[in-house]
């Protein structure tokens, strides 16, 4: 009896030994020779596409699989990844997308839950992750998109100009309070940048001016206008686009429409071209040293770092910020206005993240693949600017510790410091706010992007363009329908859905 | 008979390949035109009847917006073009110095791609470092409000259309001017007519079915405008530029509302349509 | 006397009239490749001397046609090269053909307008709404990302245009050399390849380089039909806006090697794009 005992749990324990053994042996490393003859192909756009390329020949030379890349142009993008979709050709194994189209990719179904194969062969380092790009790959609890990139905006000034203690005394002469460095509200923004509007601040014979922002129409100056709105509108954690309990758009609250019009009295302190500024007018204008303040992603601190490569002539005069917050704030649920200060962090454009199609037929390469050269050491390369401009920005905890890689990228390391920081601080908010994820988001923004423009333009006045834009947004969620939109938005928000 | 199979083994491939590819598109997409389909969100499709057309004409102030200045800009840019192209083509035909090398010079920009064309006008009018609005700065005209200011955008697109095809226009003029018989110029000089009359009088009329082919061909490619809205302004500042083929671009490839996009694209084959049968039919009386 | 002096006032506002297009046309050219030729530090300098304002660098040529995209670029421009003279080698003959048809013949049930009228309407429908289905006929042809799938495009995109040419050029060919040699015991088919189609040779050659430029340009139905075999010159370049903005010194070196073949195509081919185009202007 007792000898059978021992038999069955000796078989027990070689089952499970031999259980463990495979389970070893399925690991997110990429083995070597494990794809042999197995193809896998890239749907990405320039820069990213420099990225693949660069780990394509070793990995390809490692696994024995082939990489092919469809490079497209980034306009064109949306739109062959959804032709496949909706056609179900199944061309793609892997896509880099901007996580931004979530609510149509991942609310779509399109895209493969990466939960099992994660399970299964694991993960290099979800903990390094850090927290706001989890939630930007995550969608309704399961994760559906490997992270590559994190991306936020955040606060540039020039420190000659606002660190300046002669313009700081004129500057409390003229308002009578001194301003913070880098200024905390958009109310001080408005007074610093008519301040060093409209004059040479920095002797190079130029005239100059107060901020400068992303402004053109499609070229996704809704952001410029969300960083603003979500200080007056939002709360932390409380994201300020719909009644996530009635569905109502928000945007032509109070809250919205003091934002839209704060937006509109920044255009007359920003450079006379603001109008034509998308993200190349902006980024080369601010570099070259023509405005005080911007707004924008990680992006100009790198163009910062290299006058041979990009013109910059404030290498090392650029100050970092996190996003200004508001004096007031409108809370929509009580609707009543919360004096008092209010700062809310905002993943704008949320990063690019790499996605396995619903329709691939290999999906395991693909995975092992996007592990591959996202693990921490890889990617780090990719961040730090030693890889060149990549479009990449820092979203592992160890890309934050790593300096001296940074350092090698080109940075100087007081730059480098204060920039990490800062992002840092963004990304680790647990109450920053995500973009608005729900199906149809391109439209929707598309609209507030429209009326927006004519605000900017002087054409409308901010009350009647977020009227405007209100009435877009309910027959979008009409058409959409309103109870799937009001599901699918809880669900965004990580909210129960009954 | 056999004259029939021959007269149609003429026409047949050329029109059989071109219903072949295109009565399944217009099938596809005239059958959606009557659907709400949200593509991008995999939701069903579902037939609305003529609803999406009730929303166009009724419901849509953007449709409005982007055809009014789609007509303006189509009616600007054709008739500058030709009066300029015209003028070329005249100057052109004298004897005149350099003339064949100013015939191909006048050629050049036509041949280069428009999403090229786009982005170097683009490089060209950078407000903070475009050349061109250094240059014009520097001559006392405020450049950077044409390219801020909602009333005047719409100008420096078309000027921008006006330096791309021009040359289109030029072409076929010259090449109409070369072949007028050079018997009717000889009578009109022995009877002392000036060189005003002439061309008023001799020249234009000859001129006058040719012109309407050119501006026909022009005008429907002018009222596709895409490329120079896609490239340069992104349809802004405002809505001051949003061209009717860029606005079903946007709803087509960006909200992916395929429905409604079918629906816009068939209006606008509707409106081209109209537009050609009127310069066909007033100005150009058989084919 | 007087007649003298006023053709002289001709000629001078002639030369400035010349004078101002030639500054207006070859302008962006000029910038192009002095952009091409500056080093992306310098893109938005306003220099415009080689040596004398600034230092010539050959790094937007060296990224172009290098080891980092020298191999698509050099791809790039085969395929457009392949795509524009084959589609419109075939739009050449099956426009011919229908365009000829449309003038010697008399079609009863429809009427030769309106077959004409429907050719030419199929260049008005918007290519958003044709790129889809397109793409769908090619995907069960399984011929995506193939050369055939984008000159099949481009040939229903061309072939209207080349019809209405032809049917210019035909009108303008007198009847009577067709009609003796018809009467001689020549077929029509005959009468075609050797009367009528060689004497319209210039127009067919002016109708080539049309076609030839407007397949070059074209940008949507290659992106829509293509992965990375048959990408072509414009969709590279509209590559170049990306995320980051819009590097000049790339778009310009790029444009140029664009612009150069249909360029040079047009010039070497000037005499006969003139001479070919009358477009039956003067049969009235």
């Amino acid at each position: 009896m007792k000898r059978r005992v021992w038999l069955w749990f000796g078989i027990f324990v070689f089952l499970l030994g031999s259980f463990l053994a495979c389970a070893a042996a399925k690991t997110w490393e990429s083995q070597p020779e494990e794809f042999k003859g197995q193809t896998i192909t890239v749907l990405i756009t320039d820069p990213h596409s420099a990225v693949v390329e660069s780990w394509k020949p070793e990995w390809e030379a490692l696994t024995g699989a082939k990489v092919e890349m469809v490079v497209v142009p980034y306009a064109s993008l949306y739109d062959k990844m959804m032709t496949d979709f909706i056609t179900g050709t199944g061309a793609y194994d892997l896509i880099c997308w901007p996580s931004t189209w979530a609510g149509d990719v991942m609310g779509g179904g399109w895209v493969l839950s990466l939960d099992e194969l994660m399970q299964e062969y694991g993960y290099p380092d979800w903990d390094d992750v850090v927290p706001a790009i989890k939630l930007i790959v995550s969608w309704g609890g399961k994760i559906y998109a490997l992270p590559y990139d994190g991306d936020c905006h955040m606060l540039y000034y020039r420190k000659d100009a606002l660190e300046n203690p002669e313009y700081r005394a004129k500057f409390k002469e003229k308002y009578g309070y001194e301003y913070n460095i880098p200024p905390k509200s958009w109310e001080e923004i408005l007074h610093v940048a008519e301040f060093f509007t409209g004059w040479d601040w920095d002797n190079d014979g130029e005239t100059e001016y107060g901020i400068a922002f992303i402004a053109q129409r499609k070229t996704q100056a809704m952001w410029s206008y969300l960083d603003i709105a979500m200080q007056y509108a939002a709360q932390p954690g409380v994201a300020p686009f719909f009644d996530p309990d009635t569905m109502e758009p928000q945007v032509n609250n109070p809250g919205w429409v003091e934002a839209m019009d704060v937006i509109q009295k920044l255009t007359k302190f920003a450079p006379p071209g603001l109008l034509s500024y998308g993200y190349s007018e902006l980024r080369q204008a601010f570099v070259s040293g023509n405005s005080a303040i911007a707004l924008d992603w990680g992006d100009i601190g790198i163009l910062e770092q290299s006058p041979e490569k990009y013109g910059s002539k404030v290498k090392g005069l650029l100050g970092y910020g996190p996003l200004p917050g508001a004096m007031k704030t409108y809370d929509f649920r009580a609707k009543q206005w919360i004096e008092g200060y209010n700062q809310v962090n905002f993943l704008n454009f949320g990063g690019w993240v790499f996605s396995i199609s619903r329709f691939s037929k290999n999906p395991v390469p693909a995975y092992k693949f996007a592990a591959y050269f996202t693990s921490p050491e890889r990617s780090l390369l990719d961040v730090c600017g030693v890889h060149g401009y990549t479009g990449a920005n820092p979203w592992r905890f160890s890309h934050f510790k790593n300096v001296d890689k940074w350092i090698e990228g080109g940075w100087s390391k007081e730059s480098v410091t204060k920039y990490l920081e800062t992002i840092q601080t963004i990304l680790s908010d647990p109450k920053a706010i995500t973009d608005l994820r729900i199906p149809g988001a391109a439209e929707y923004y598309d609209y507030l992007d429209l009326y927006l423009a004519e605000v900017l333009s002087g054409t409308k006045a901010p009350k009647d363009a977020c009227d405007a834009i209100y009435n877009e947004w309910v027959k979008i969620t009409e058409t959409h329908g309103k109870e799937k939109q009001k599901k699918l938005y809880r669900e965004s928000l990580g909210l129960p859905t009954e | 008979m056999r004259r029939d199979a021959i007269k149609f083994g003429f026409l047949f491939p050329g029109l059989l390949y071109l219903m072949a590819m295109a009565v399944f598109p217009l099938i596809w997409s005239l059958t959606l035109s009557f659907h709400r389909w949200k593509a991008a969100t995999a939701a069903p499709r579902v037939f609305v009847g003529f609803e999406n057309f009730w929303n166009i004409f009724f419901r849509d102030p953007r449709f409005w917006n982007s055809l009014r200045f789609t007509a303006l800009y189509v009616a600007l840019v054709v008739s500058i073009e030709l009066t300029l192209g015209l003028l070329l083509a005249y100057i052109l035909s004298e004897r005149i110095r350099f003339r064949n090398f100013f015939r191909v010079l006048f050629l050049l920009p036509m041949a280069a791609p428009p999403i090229a064309v786009a982005f170097m006008w683009r490089m060209l009018l950078n407000p903070d470092a475009g050349i061109i609005v250094k240059i014009l700065n520097a001559l006392g005209v405020n450049m950077v409000r044409w390219l801020t200011d909602a009333r005047f955008t719409p100008f420096v697109l078309m000027a921008v259309d006006i330096w791309e095809w021009t040359p289109f226009m030029f072409l076929g003029l010259l090449a109409a001017m070369q072949s007028l018989p050079i018997s009717l110029y000889d009578a009109a000089q022995v009877d002392g007519a000036s060189r005003g009359q002439i061309f008023w009088f001799v020249t234009f009329p000859l001129l006058l079915p040719i012109m309407v082919t050119l501006v026909l061909l022009r005008a429907i490619d002018a009222f596709k405008l895409f490329e120079l809205v896609f490239g340069i302004t992104g349809g802004g500042p405002g809505t001051s530029t949003e061209s009717l083929s860029y606005y079903i671009y946007t709803v087509g490839f960006q909200y992916f509302d395929l429905g409604y996009a079918c629906a816009l694209s068939w209006v606008f084959l509707c409106i081209v349509l109209i537009m050609a049968n009127f310069l066909l039919q007033r100005l150009r009386k058989e084919i | 006397m007087r007649h003298k002096r006023k053709v002289e006032a001709f000629f001078v506002v002639a030369w400035i009239v010349l004078g101002l297009f030639s500054v207006w046309t070859v302008f962006p050219f000029f910038w192009g490749a002095v952009t091409s030729f500056k080093s992306p530090g310098e893109q938005y300098s306003t220099a415009f001397l080689p040596f004398a304002q600034f230092q010539p660098s050959t790094y937007a040529w060296q990224v172009v046609l290098g080891q980092a995209e020298g191999e698509r670029t050099r791809q790039g421009l085969w395929n457009s090269v392949l795509i524009s003279s084959l589609s419109s080698l075939l739009v050449l003959f099956l426009g011919s053909f229908a365009g000829y048809a449309l003038t010697r013949f008399r079609f009863r049930r429809w009427k030769n307008k309106d077959i004409a009228s429907w050719i030419l309407s199929n260049r008005m429908f918007p290519p958003i709404a044709v790129a889809i289905p397109f793409f769908l006929i090619m995907r069960t042809l399984k011929l995506l990302d193939t050369l055939p799938a984008v000159i099949m495009a481009h040939t229903v995109y061309n072939l209207p245009l080349a019809t209405w040419l032809m049917i210019d050029f035909f009108r303008e060919l007198p009847e009577e050399v067709e009609e003796a040699a018809l009467i001689d015991g020549c077929s029509p088919v005959q009468a075609f390849f050797r009367i009528a189609f060689p004497l319209s040779l210039p127009g067919v050659i002016a109708v080539y380089i049309l076609c030839f430029i407007f397949s070059w340009n074209e940008f949507l139905f290659v992106i829509t039909l293509s992965y990375r075999k048959t990408m072509t010159m414009p969709v590279i370049i509209a590559g170049t806006l990306t995320v980051r903005g819009l590097d000049f010194w790339k778009v310009s070196a790029l444009s140029l090697l664009a612009i150069a073949p249909p360029v040079i195509l047009a010039a070497l081919t000037s005499r006969f794009l003139i001479r070919g185009l009358t477009l039956g202007a003067i049969k009235e």
